[in-house]
């Protein structure tokens, strides 16, 4: 045998063509990869078992919206929990799925899929095959409403891939089932032609958006101002530019509400849950969540410090409660709107000045809704995440704000699949990177944010925090805890970065 | 901060990183379906030869319970079933791996970590730094595909027929040094390397063939490439009319000694009943060809041909026979007369002759033949085979309740491809007809993959219509691809690379490039 070395071998081509090829992080892909990665991950979730009750709520609608008179939509309590709570457009869209479900072969969907059924009944009745045509509509927005428009707003410039392919979006959509992909269009669409001055055509989306959702009333403020200090006072004062925006406005605002003027009282109710609680069943990681986390430690001081706690029910029993506390006061709504209102006065004042863009500003003011709102949901961390690709911050700081939202989103991944669901946040989370971060004080964070969610998701492997154990809130409270902690130093860091003189937070000028 | 895009270029090189990632990445199986979940299969098998290994002694393997899933790999495969019999031990989990549970379905997320875990170190590490350390820059642009394929992973980690990857990466390392002694004909080291690099590939190659018997699709042209270059004499002066000389003597005795010595070392644990473990090993009388496989017998069966009504078995049996050699005829003459032979798209061509021809041929056995072919040739083509290869495999997974894994995992290696190689132009662009027969079929299957949940039964007469519809149409793939094969030989990109010219371009610009680093470097 051969004596054991290394030879030389008779071609040298030692290297033809080197390029290294990065990482595959979303900066570098073409949105035509970022799209087939997005039908792959799609593709995945689609047989996936799990739905959150929303689910039920949206079955519901379709259901109202396809068999009953439209008078009766928002009147009809057959069933009397998954009620309709959001403004009459969204409805509007219900109806329209409804058609389009009517299209579908009867042999492939179960026939009560799209009827009025009471509330344990439609627990079960539903059958995978309902829940499959429901997902394949979600996808169906996504693809056909939502990709297209991202390519509208951003033809060739990088925020695309980052847009197509956020992963928060896509098990909000799929697993937990929502169609935010419809509100999201039409919130980027407005914002952009804001930042693109085309006033009309902001005012028309901006008009949409308010009549599918109505939770965006808190961004009215920038359109408001931006259009008056941008467009009707510039470079004088003039009635007619008023005068048109306005009767855009209220010629796309106000129509969808006329079929349901008798019944506008019970709309209202509808629409403004002030019975609902501070805060939602999970915690969504904000002030609140800090504040009754406090209130929880307090409970158990209680006997050293000699204080008299009321008896509640569970903060995380997954129920909407009002009466939370056991120690400290509780927190009126009137608390909630005030501090919203002082914290977001000076942004708006440095827009009506002209010092700083509409997007920055959106993102700033839906972080302060975020933070300090009254029965604010998990999701609404997404309002400020769609933003973030539009400007240019530092990489850092986007890449543990993505982190901290999506692992904000862990609790309504929901049960099943755990595993491959935190694979597949660390992978979009590590797609998502974007060059300049993972330095410093963010690399910190970085970790942090690693160890609370391999925390979170470890007690559970476990089994302490098994359904009926004393310690079942545990995760949930890791995660609104922790992620309320990094939220705060983020949220402190965007501010700094907005309000100085000259704000760092600018535009991303297209390639 | 501005964002710097960078340039693409076709990349010949994966990073470390991206590597840990690709390997890592069958893990989103982790929790999917697998054959066998309403009742029995391949899984259960798995499950219960490690159960084997664990109870009882190695002389009772193969004859233990034959007929609920008797163990019929050869012995390297069992005793890969047997380490992961010794890591469930260690991890105390022995108890769901008793001989009498025939379900331990709780067991399958634990087993599909330590497989993902294992082809790590099989599959994804010896043939990333082989191929990378590679001299040739054929066999590194194909390493980009090597680490990706869709249907290995599904086979393998999804179906849950945990041996796919090892003799995969065998059959990647053997071409490798079967490619190594072939450029160093004739030069310096010539006789070092050759030996050395020859033993390397033939104990490689016996391995799998002792790890999977379905590796002997590709052991004719390797043993007609070995037996040839046992011929070869290194002086050209000395070469003798006659065809048995000392030299052919002496390599013949070393690489037998190689094959013979491992066969043994494989069976000493079971030396008390040899003749059962080869009964086990090589069934004959399983039948033509297993459910609707794309190859010809399972297309001469269906309903204008009938063959199997038409021919009494032996005849079929001796048909396999006759055709399988047809087949591979050409790719083993062009192996035996050509000097500077472009080896692995010959030894793909016998792979494919053998899937197409021979008698029991399983939809999975695509897998034997798709590493050679992928190393063969450019990215377009290796992609499109690959595709291929799936739709063969796709009405497999979709018993095992994978099909939505099997789209999404296609759809996965498109943006895959379409980032590594600058956009999917390349996987659909046509030169050849060959390359327009095989965009064709694979439009076709994507067509039938809408068709099949919109209208699901379009014939009632006909109840396998899609199955056969798909099995044809992957058919019809393979056999143009085979024949194409046959017909011209296909400048490959091995070829094509390795032309003097070129190799003395990129040497002069390598070295220059080097040479401007070292100056920068002072």
């Amino acid at each position: 045998m051969p004596p054991r070395r290394s030879y030389p071998v008779r071609s040298p081509i030692r290297s033809p063509v080197r390029s290294p090829i990065r990482f595959p992080v979303l900066g570098t892909v073409t949105p035509l990869t970022s799209l087939l990665l997005l039908l792959s991950f799609s593709i995945f979730f689609i047989p996936h078992p799990y739905i959150s009750t929303d689910f039920y709520v949206h079955r519901n609608w379709l259901a109202i919206t396809h068999n009953k008179k439209i008078e009766d939509w928002y009147i009809d309590e057959t069933d009397n929990v998954n009620t309709p709570d959001y403004p009459p457009m969204f409805m509007g869209f219900e109806w329209v799925l409804g058609k389009i479900f009517d299209l579908i072969p009867s042999s492939l969907v179960s026939s009560n899929c799209v009827s009025v059924l009471s509330f344990p009944d439609a627990l079960d009745q539903t059958t995978q095959s309902c829940i499959t045509i429901h997902r394949l509509s979600t996808l169906t927005v996504y693809f056909f409403l939502y990709v297209p428009t991202i390519f509208y707003i951003s033809p060739s410039s990088s925020p695309a891939p980052h847009l197509i392919l956020n992963f928060g979006l896509l098990f909000l959509d799929l697993i937990h089932f929502q169609y935010n992909t419809l509100i999201y269009t039409f919130y980027l669409l407005s914002l952009h032609s804001l930042q693109t001055k085309k006033w009309s055509a902001s005012c028309v989306a901006f008009c949409i958006l308010l009549n599918l959702k109505h939770l965006y009333v808190y961004i009215a403020p920038i359109f408001l101002l931006h259009i008056l200090s941008s467009h009707v006072f510039l470079p004088h004062p003039s009635l007619p530019k008023f005068l048109k925006i306005a009767s855009v406005t209220l010629s796309f605002l106000l129509p969808p509400w006329l079929p349901f003027l008798p019944s506008l009282p019970k709309i209202f109710t509808r629409l403004f849950p002030f019975h609902r609680g501070l805060i939602h069943s999970y915690w969504s990681p904000n002030l609140w969540s800090l504040y009754i986390f406090l209130d929880r430690i307090l409970f158990h001081l209680s006997k050293p410090l000699n204080l008299q706690p009321k008896i509640t029910k569970g903060g995380t029993s997954g129920l909407v409660t009002s009466d939370l506390f056991t120690i400290l006061p509780p927190i009126p709504a009137s608390l909630c709107m005030l501090l919203i209102l002082l914290f977001s006065t000076p942004i708006l004042i440095k827009l009506y000045k002209r010092k700083i863009k509409p997007i920055p500003c959106a993102i700033l003011l839906m972080y302060n809704v975020y933070m300090l709102g009254y029965h604010i949901h998990e999701k609404s961390i997404i309002n400020v995440l769609i933003l973030l690709p539009f400007i240019d911050i530092e990489g850092g700081l986007e890449k543990v704000f993505v982190g901290n939202g999506w692992a904000s989103l862990a609790p309504i991944w929901g049960g099943g699949n755990r595993g491959v669901k935190v694979l597949t946040f660390f992978m979009g989370w590590r797609f998502y990177g974007r060059e300049g971060g993972g330095r410093g004080k963010y690399y910190f964070i970085e970790g942090f944010i690693v160890f609370y969610v391999l925390a979170a998701e470890g007690i559970e492997v476990v089994g302490w925090a098994g359904e009926g154990t004393r310690l079942e809130f545990l995760p949930t409270m890791i995660y609104s805890v922790c992620g309320a902690v990094v939220n705060f130093c983020l949220w402190g860091d965007l501010w700094r970065a907005c309000m100085k003189e000259q704000t760092s937070v600018t535009i991303k000028k297209d390639d | 901060m501005s964002q710097t895009r960078p340039k693409r270029k076709v990349p010949f090189e994966i990073t470390p990183k991206i590597f840990i990632f690709l390997a890592f990445v069958p893990l989103l199986l982790l929790s999917s379906t697998f054959s066998g979940h309403g009742g029995s299969g391949d899984f259960h098998a798995h499950k219960k030869w490690i159960s084997l290994t664990l109870n009882l002694p190695p002389t009772s393997w193969y004859s233990h319970e034959l007929e609920w899933w008797g163990l019929d790999y050869p012995p390297f495969s069992v005793y890969y079933h047997w380490v992961f019999g010794r890591l469930v031990a260690a991890l105390g989990q022995t108890d769901s791996f008793d001989l009498t549970d025939r379900t331990g379905v709780d067991t399958v997320p634990l087993l599909r970590l330590l497989i993902v875990a294992f082809n790590a170190l099989v599959y994804y590490l010896p043939v990333y730094y082989m191929i990378r350390s590679s001299h040739r820059p054929a066999s590194r642009g194909s390493l980009t595909l090597l680490m990706y394929m869709p249907i290995l992973m599904l086979v393998d980690v999804g179906h849950f027929q945990i041996s796919n990857y090892v003799p995969s990466a065998l059959t990647v390392i053997t071409l490798h040094y079967l490619n190594l002694e072939l450029d160093n004909r004739g030069g310096k080291h010539e006789n070092e390397i050759g030996v050395s690099s020859q033993l390397k590939a033939s104990s490689a190659f016996m391995a799998s063939v002792l790890f999977k018997q379905m590796q002997l699709y590709l052991s004719l042209p390797i043993f007609v490439h070995l037996l040839r270059w046992c011929t070869v004499e290194r002086d050209v002066k000395k070469s003798s009319k006659s065809f048995i000389t000392l030299n052919f003597l002496r390599k013949l005795a070393i690489l037998g000694v190689t094959v013979v010595g491992l066969t043994v070392v494989a069976l000493i644990p079971f030396r008390s009943d040899v003749s059962q473990v080869v009964r086990r090993v090589f069934p004959v009388g399983r039948g033509l060809y297993e459910s609707k496989v794309a190859n010809l017998w399972c297309m001469l069966d269906t309903r204008p041909f009938d063959i199997q009504r038409r021919l009494p078995p032996h005849i079929i049996k001796g048909l396999c026979g006759i055709t399988t050699l047809l087949g591979s005829a050409p790719f083993l003459a062009r192996i035996w007369r050509n000097k500077n032979v472009d080896l692995n798209a010959n030894v793909a061509g016998c792979g494919m002759a053998a899937f197409l021809f021979s008698y029991h041929a399983h939809e999975k056995s695509c897998l034997v033949f798709l590493p050679a072919f992928v190393s063969a040739f450019e990215e377009g083509m290796s992609g499109r085979m690959i595709l291929m290869c799936g739709m063969g495999c796709r009405f497999l997974l979709e018993l095992d309740g994978l099909v939505y894994e099997y789209l999404g995992m296609t759809v996965a290696f498109l943006a895959y491809f379409n980032h590594f190689y600058g956009g999917l132009g390349k996987l659909f662009k046509g030169e050849k007809w060959i390359d327009y027969l095989q965009t064709a079929v694979i439009s076709f299957s994507l067509l039938l993959e809408f068709a099949m949940p919109i209208v699901p039964n379009p014939v009632p007469q006909l109840p396998d219509l899609y199955e056969l519809a798909i099995a044809g149409n992957t058919f019809l793939g393979f056999f143009g691809t085979w024949a194409w094969m046959v017909m011209d030989m296909p400048t490959t990109k091995a070829t094509k690379a390795m032309t003097k010219k070129q190799a003395r371009g990129i040497r002069t610009s390598s070295r220059s490039r080097s040479r401007s680093r070292k100056s920068k470097k002072m």
